[in-house]
C-alpha cells in the first residue's frame, strides 16, 4: 500500500542522507586539504630543519675538522718551530748569511738568523738540521695518537717531505691533493671535500695548510730604533708562542682578506722606525705543513641517519597528527550528520503529518457521507486549495447522486402510482357490482369492464418490464436498412384518424427514397409516440407536420404541431425517466394499432421513458425535446441525424 | 347529497358513479381539472371527491384555488400517490381526508359520510327527532320502533331535510343537493318527493315532522319546534 507520508518521509530521508553526504564530503575534502597543507607546511619546515641540521652537523664536521687540522698543524708548527727555534739559537750558529737586501742586509751575526727573505738557501739550511736534529715527530704523533676516541683521521705532510700518519689511517694514507691551489694562500684551508680511498670508503677531508713559521722574538729594547725594529725574527717564547698564534691566527684571518703578500716574501721592515707590528711579522716560509683530517664519511652518515631517523619519527607524528585530525573531522561530522538526519526525520515526519492533515480531514468528511445526506460535512472554507477541486468534484458528484437517488426514488413512486390506478379502477368496478345482486347483462358488462381495465393493467405493466430490460440491458436492437418514407408513411397512416377525430390536420413531407440503418420499430415507436403527443396536446384546429429529409450523414425526422408547448424547465425534464410532467397527461387514445407505446395519462413520461431507454441502447440515440422557441435534435442510428420536435406558439 | 368526483379514470369514474348513485348520492363527475374547476365554483356540492392527478390541472393546484378563494366544501383526496409527503402535502393544501388507490369501495362511502356529517356538525351518526331514528351510516330510518323503507331519493330527501332540521330549505335546495347536473329541473319532482316520504315517514305517526312553509319550503321539525298543529293553525287560522 503506497502511503503519502512514507513514501514522503523517505524521499526527504534520500535528500537529507544525499545532501549531508555531499555536504560532508565537501568539508572532509576540505578539512583534508587544510590538514594536508599544514603537514605538507610541517613536513617542509622539519625537511629544511634536517637540512639545516644536517648542514649544521657537516658544518660542526667541518669546523672539528679545520679545527682538528688547524690545531694539528699548530701543533705541528708549535713542534717545528720550537725545533726551528731550538735550532736556531742565536748564539750557536755562526752562519751569516747574507741577503741580497738592502742596507738591512749586513746583521750582526748574533742576531737570530733572520729568514727575512726565505729562500730555497734557508730553507735547505732548515731542512738539514730540522731533519737532521730537531725533527723528531714522535712525540708529535703521540701527542696526536694517544687519544683513543679520536675518530677521525689526519695525516700530516711536513714541511719536510714526511708523511705522518694517524693511527686510523690504518697505514693507508689519505689521497694526495693539489698543493699548487693551497700554496696560493698562506695559510689556507680547503673546503671539504668527499674522497675515495683505495680501500672503497668515503671519507670527508679538510686539508689545512700551516706556515712553518719563525716567531718574530724582538730583541729585548729595540723597538721601532732605526736599524732596529724591522722585522726581526725570532725564537718565540713558548710560553706566549699559543697566545701569539692565536693572534697571528685572527690576523690571518683579517690578512685573508687582504690580498696576501707574495709568499716567500716577506714584508720588508720599513726603513724609518716603523711601530713593530705586533702579530704580523710574520716570517711566511714557503715551506708549509699541510695537514689533511679527515673523518669516514660513515660516521657523518651515522649522524645523518640519526638525524633523518628524528626526521622520519618527527614525520611520522605529524602525519599520524594530521591523520588523527582528518579522523575526528570525519568523526565530527558523521555525528553531526547522523543528527541532522534523526532530526530530519522527526521533523519531516511531523512536518508531513501536519500537511496531510487537511487530506485526513477530507477523508474524514467523506466517510461521514451517509446514504441518507449526500452531504459532505465539511464547508469549502475549509480545505486547502490543493483540495479544493476535489472538494468541489466530490460535492458535485454527491449532488448528482443524491439527484439521482432522488429521481430514482421517484420514478419508484411513479410507477407504483402508474399501476395502482387501474387496479383501483378494477377493484371498484369489482366492488359496486358486487354490492347488489345485479342482472346478467350488468355482470357481463362489469366483465367486460373488468377485462378492459385488466388489458390496460397489462400494457402498464409491459411497459415497465420494457424499462426494466432496457436498463439491464436485455433489449436487443435490430438494425437493418429501413426506408424513411415508408416508416412516415405507415405512422402517418396511424395517426390519420386519430387526427381528424380531433380535428387536427395532418401533414407529411418525405422524400421517396430516404435510406437509413436503424432500428425499425423502434423508430416506429418514437415516432408514434411524437405524433401521439401532437395530436394530445394540440387543440383543435391545428397542424401538425411530419418531415424527413437527409442531413449529412444521417436522416433528420421531424414533427411539428401548433400545441401548447413546454417550458423550458420541463423540456428538460421530460428526457427524465418517469418524468412527472405538470402538464396534463393526454387522454388515453383509442386502441392505436402497432402502437406499444400507446399515450396515457403519462405520455410524457412514457415518451420520455422510451427515450430515455433508447438512448441508451441504439447506438448514438437521443432525446428529442418539445419546445417553446427552440428545437433540439436527437441522434439516433447510423443514419438519422437529428429529430426536432418542436411547437409554435399560439 | 351531491357529489363532484373528479378523477380521469373512466373505468374508475363509471365505478363510482354507479357505486356512489346507489347509495343514493347524487353525483357529477368532471374528467379535467378544468371541468372540475368550474364545476366546484358555480355549484355547491356537499362532497367533493377529488384526484390529484388530472389533466390540465393538478388536483393540489384545484383545491389551493378553491380554499383561496373561500370554497369551503370538503374535499377527499383520491389518489395513488402514497408517500407521507404526498399525503401531509394533500391535507396541508386544505383537503378533509385523503384516500389512497386502491380502496374499497365501502370505506369511500363511510368516509363521504363522515364528511357530510361533520359539514352538517353532526357527529352522532345516529339522528334522532322525537321517535324518528336515522342511522345515516346504515340508511336506515325507524319510526316508533317501525323500520321504515326508503327508496335511495326518498332517504336522501329525509336525510338532508334531517341534517337541515329546524331549519328551512328551499326547493331549490333541495334541488341542488339531491339532483345531479343531467337530471331535468323540473319543479314538482320535488313536492312529489315530499308527499313520498310523508306518506312514509309521517303518516300514522305524531307529531308529523315534515313541514311545509308556505312560499318557502320544507322543514323537519326540530327538537325545540313548536308542534306542526301550531303552525298550521296559525296558517289556517280564522278570522273570528
Amino acid at each position: 500500500m503506497k502511503s503519502i507520508r512514507r513514501s514522503l518521509v523517505l524521499w526527504f530521508l534520500l535528500l537529507a542522507i544525499v545532501s549531508l553526504a555531499t555536504v560532508g564530503f565537501v568539508i572532509d575534502r576540505v578539512v583534508r586539504q587544510a590538514v594536508a597543507g599544514r603537514e605538507k607546511a610541517a613536513v617542509d619546515l622539519l625537511e629544511r630543519q634536517f637540512e639545516l641540521q644536517k648542514q649544521k652537523e657537516l658544518d660542526q664536521f667541518d669546523k672539528e675538522l679545520v679545527e682538528e687540522a688547524k690545531s694539528i698543524s699548530r701543533a705541528s708548527q708549535l713542534l717545528y718551530s720550537n725545533g726551528i727555534n731550538q735550532v736556531y739559537e742565536p748564539q750557536n750558529y755562526t752562519f751569516l748569511v747574507a741577503t741580497g737586501f738592502g742596507p738591512f742586509n749586513v746583521l750582526p751575526a748574533t742576531t737570530t738568523m733572520m729568514l727575512s727573505a726565505p729562500g730555497p738557501l734557508q730553507w735547505s739550511v732548515y731542512q738539514e738540521f730540522l731533519i737532521k736534529r730537531v725533527y723528531d715527530d714522535r712525540p708529535l704523533l703521540g701527542k696526536l695518537n694517544d687519544d683513543e676516541h679520536y675518530r677521525g683521521l689526519f695525516q700530516i705532510h711536513t714541511a719536510f717531505h714526511k708523511v705522518i700518519l694517524s693511527k686510523s689511517l690504518n697505514e693507508m694514507p689519505l689521497p694526495e691533493f693539489d698543493r699548487t691551489e693551497l700554496s696560493k694562500t698562506l695559510p689556507n684551508t680547503s673546503l671539504p671535500e668527499e674522497i675515495e680511498r683505495p680501500d672503497g670508503t668515503y671519507v670527508r677531508r679538510v686539508i689545512h695548510a700551516q706556515p712553518v713559521l719563525l716567531r718574530y722574538v724582538s730583541p729585548p729594547r729595540v723597538r721601532g730604533g732605526p736599524g732596529g725594529g724591522g722585522g726581526g725574527v725570532g725564537g718565540g717564547n713558548n710560553q706566549n708562542s699559543r697566545d701569539r698564534d692565536r693572534e697571528r691566527d685572527r690576523d690571518r684571518d683579517r690578512d685573508r682578506d687582504r690580498p696576501p703578500p707574495r709568499s716567500g716574501n716577506g714584508n720588508p721592515p720599513p726603513p724609518s722606525n716603523p711601530p713593530p707590528r705586533q702579530n704580523s711579522d710574520v716570517i711566511r716560509f714557503f715551506p708549509r705543513i699541510y695537514v689533511q683530517t679527515a673523518i669516514p664519511v660513515s660516521i657523518i652518515e651515522a649522524k645523518f641517519r640519526e638525524l633523518s631517523e628524528d626526521r622520519d619519527h618527527e614525520l611520522s607524528r605529524i602525519r599520524s597528527e594530521s591523520a588523527a585530525a582528518i579522523n575526528q573531522s570525519r568523526w565530527i561530522l558523521l555525528a553531526v550528520a547522523s543528527g541532522g538526519i534523526a532530526s530530519l526525520l522527526l521533523g519531516s515526519t511531523l512536518i508531513i503529518s501536519r500537511g496531510l492533515r487537511p487530506v485526513d480531514r477530507l477523508s474524514e468528511a467523506v466517510s461521514l457521507v451517509s446514504e441518507k445526506d449526500f452531504r459532505l460535512p465539511v464547508s469549502s472554507r475549509e480545505m486547502s486549495l490543493e483540495l479544493l477541486p476535489v472538494h468541489a468534484r466530490l460535492t458535485t458528484t454527491l449532488d448528482a447522486l443524491r439527484r439521482a437517488f432522488e429521481r430514482e426514488k421517484q420514478a419508484v413512486a411513479d410507477i407504483s402510482h402508474e399501476l395502482r390506478t387501474p387496479v383501483a379502477s378494477l377493484a371498484a368496478t369489482i366492488d359496486v357490482s358486487l354490492r347488489k345482486p345485479r342482472s346478467a347483462e350488468q355482470y357481463k358488462a362489469t366483465l367486460e369492464e373488468c377485462r378492459e381495465i385488466n388489458r390496460q393493467l397489462g400494457r402498464l405493466v409491459e411497459r415497465v418490464m420494457t424499462l426494466a430490460n432496457l436498463d439491464a440491458g436485455n433489449v436487443p436492437s435490430t438494425t437493418g436498412p429501413v426506408n424513411a418514407s415508408e416508416i412516415v408513411g405507415e405512422c402517418v397512416a396511424v395517426i390519420r384518424p386519430l387526427a381528424e377525430a380531433h380535428n387536427l390536420k395532418l401533414t407529411s413531407d418525405v422524400k421517396p427514397e430516404l435510406l437509413l440503418t436503424t432500428d425499425r420499430e423502434k423508430v416506429r415507436e418514437v415516432l408514434m409516440n411524437l405524433l401521439h403527443n401532437a395530436v394530445e396536446y394540440t387543440p383543435a384546429g391545428g397542424v401538425i407536420e411530419i418531415t424527413a429529409k437527409s442531413k449529412g450523414p444521417g436522416v433528420e425526422f421531424r414533427v411539428r404541431d401548433t400545441g401548447i408547448g413546454m417550458t423550458p424547465d420541463v423540456q428538460e425534464k421530460i428526457f427524465e425517466r418517469f418524468y412527472r410532467a405538470l402538464i396534463p397527461a393526454v387522454r388515453p387514445l383509442a386502441s392505436t394499432p402497432g402502437s406499444a407505446w400507446r399515450s396515457s395519462r403519462n405520455t410524457s413520461t412514457g415518451s420520455a421513458a422510451v427515450w430515455s431507454s433508447i438512448r441508451s441502447r441504439v447506438p448514438g440515440a437521443r432525446l428529442p425535446s418539445r419546445c417553446r422557441h427552440s428545437q433540439r435534435s436527437y441522434r439516433y442510428g447510423s443514419r438519422i441525424r437529428s429529430g426536432q420536435y418542436a411547437s409554435l406558439t399560439r | 347529497m351531491r357529489l363532484l368526483l373528479v378523477e380521469d379514470q373512466p373505468a374508475l369514474v363509471k365505478a363510482l358513479r354507479q357505486g356512489l348513485e346507489e347509495e343514493g348520492f347524487a353525483v357529477d363527475t368532471a374528467m379535467d381539472g378544468e371541468d372540475a374547476d368550474v364545476k366546484a365554483r358555480t355549484t355547491q356540492y356537499d362532497v367533493i371527491v377529488l384526484d390529484v392527478m388530472l389533466p390540465k390541472k393538478d388536483g393540489l393546484t384545484l383545491l389551493k384555488g378553491w380554499r383561496q378563494s373561500g370554497i369551503q366544501t370538503h374535499v377527499l383526496m383520491l389518489t395513488a400517490r402514497t408517500t407521507l409527503d404526498d399525503k401531509v402535502a394533500g391535507l396541508d393544501t386544505g383537503a378533509d381526508d385523503y384516500l389512497t388507490k386502491p380502496f374499497e369501495l365501502e370505506e369511500l362511502l363511510a368516509r363521504v359520510r363522515a364528511l357530510i356529517r361533520r359539514r352538517h356538525q353532526v357527529k352522532d351518526p345516529l339522528i334522532k327527532i322525537f321517535d324518528l331514528t336515522i342511522d345515516t351510516a346504515a340508511r336506515r330510518v325507524v319510526r316508533a320502533g317501525t323500520a321504515i323503507h326508503l327508496t335511495p331519493r326518498e332517504y336522501a330527501l329525509l336525510e338532508f331535510l334531517a341534517f337541515h332540521r329546524g331549519k328551512v330549505v328551499t326547493r331549490s335546495m333541495i334541488w341542488e343537493h339531491l339532483y345531479d347536473e343531467y337530471d331535468e329541473n323540473t319543479s314538482n319532482v320535488v313536492d312529489v318527493y315530499i308527499r313520498y316520504l310523508r306518506n312514509k315517514v309521517d303518516k300514522g305517526f305524531e307529531p308529523q315532522l315534515i313541514m311545509t312553509r308556505w312560499g318557502e319550503g320544507y322543514m323537519l321539525r326540530g327538537e325545540n319546534d313548536p308542534p306542526d298543529d301550531a303552525a298550521k293553525m296559525a296558517g289556517k287560522k280564522k278570522v273570528p
